[in-house]
């Protein structure tokens, strides 16, 4: 018998079907022949799905993939340079596939002033902040940029 | 962070998830709650998740594998204590909150928060009807929106 049907058969003993997939997670156990098969089948269809995917589906992506990433590093309580508010700016904007130009005409600010955030020459203002947010569709929250900015000030304190 | 709630009475409880520490193997076995020897997992990135401000008591655990070359996490084993299994369980959403972390992780590391798993056939459906799976061959994944809508579900949402 696999290991897979002992512990399926083990727990059958004090719960339902519906309950062991609320409390458990475990592989199918597959002779070597047949994990090799599944392993080519899935990284087929994975590879295909990968090489379809569409341009918005990446951009969104993308912008998920920042959010969550400052999201973690915001929980983590960390700091980082890379994580410094014109940094992540700056991920934004390649994320978002717009040139500084054109991300200052959606964001209603003069290029100098982006120019001169981006390069740590002026600092964020709170109105900035909610443009951000609105301009992400809401997906990174204005007191996120926030928060990356409050942390860079109280390292800044901390370290001069 | 995550959103487990109080079966009985539905409120919110503040809880979070972490990486394992050394100590927590020897504590997982010494509980006697957990039917799987997680020893075996610290190969993998092992994450525990644990209610805030009591005796930070491990409600369950979760295996992962970094699949960078597919692009995916894998969900190699999870399992809640028993004493939040089936009929006795106090607290809701603990896979839940569990799997949406992956999916936030699968985010976060450029894999468009692709997660799979390979369940027994038996609990495939379950799984799909459960979480919102989809069959990618052999195994099963959620990826873009799914994973998207499985954080917002059970991590919750900046906004809120």
């Amino acid at each position: 018998m696999k290991k897979s049907d002992k512990i399926y058969e083990e727990l059958r003993k004090k719960y339902t079907d519906e309950e062991i997939v609320e409390g458990f997670v475990f592989n199918e156990s597959l002779s070597p022949s047949e994990q090799k098969e599944v392993d080519e089948e899935f990284r087929k269809i994975r590879l295909e799905r990968l090489k379809n995917m569409t341009d918005q589906e990446r951009l969104v992506a993308n912008l998920l993939r920042l959010k969550y990433q400052i999201k973690m590093y915001l929980e983590s309580g960390d700091y980082s340079e890379e994580y410094n508010f014109s940094n992540l700016l700056r991920r934004y904007i390649e994320v978002t596939q717009r040139n500084n130009k054109e991300i200052a005409d959606d964001l209603s600010i003069h290029p100098t002033k982006l120019s001169r955030v981006l390069h740590g020459r002026e600092n964020p203002n709170v109105e900035l902040m909610y443009r951000l947010e609105k301009h992400s569709s809401e997906e990174i929250p204005a007191y996120y940029w926030w928060r990356l900015y409050s942390r860079e000030l109280e390292n800044s304190i901390r370290t001069e | 962070m995550p959103f487990l709630e109080d079966k009985k009475s539905g409120e919110p409880l503040k809880s979070a998830i972490e990486e394992v520490v050394e100590s927590d193997y020897l504590k997982v076995k010494e509980s006697g709650q957990f039917f799987f020897n997680w020893k075996e997992e610290k190969k993998n990135e092992v994450y525990k998740i644990y209610l805030v401000g009591r005796d930070k008591e491990i409600l369950g655990m979760m295996s992962l594998i970094d699949r960078p070359d597919e692009y995916r996490i894998h969900l190699n084993l999870i399992e809640i204590r028993e004493n939040q299994q089936g009929k006795n369980k106090t607290i809701e959403k603990i896979a839940g909150c569990l799997i949406a972390f992956a999916c936030q992780l699968a985010f976060a590391r450029g894999y468009f928060g692709f997660v799979s798993l390979k369940p027994k056939s038996k609990l495939i459906d379950l799984y799909q009807d459960k979480y919102g799976f989809r069959q990618y061959g052999r195994l099963l994944g959620v990826e873009q929106n799914l994973s998207y809508a499985l954080i917002k579900k059970y991590l919750g949402d900046e906004k809120e």
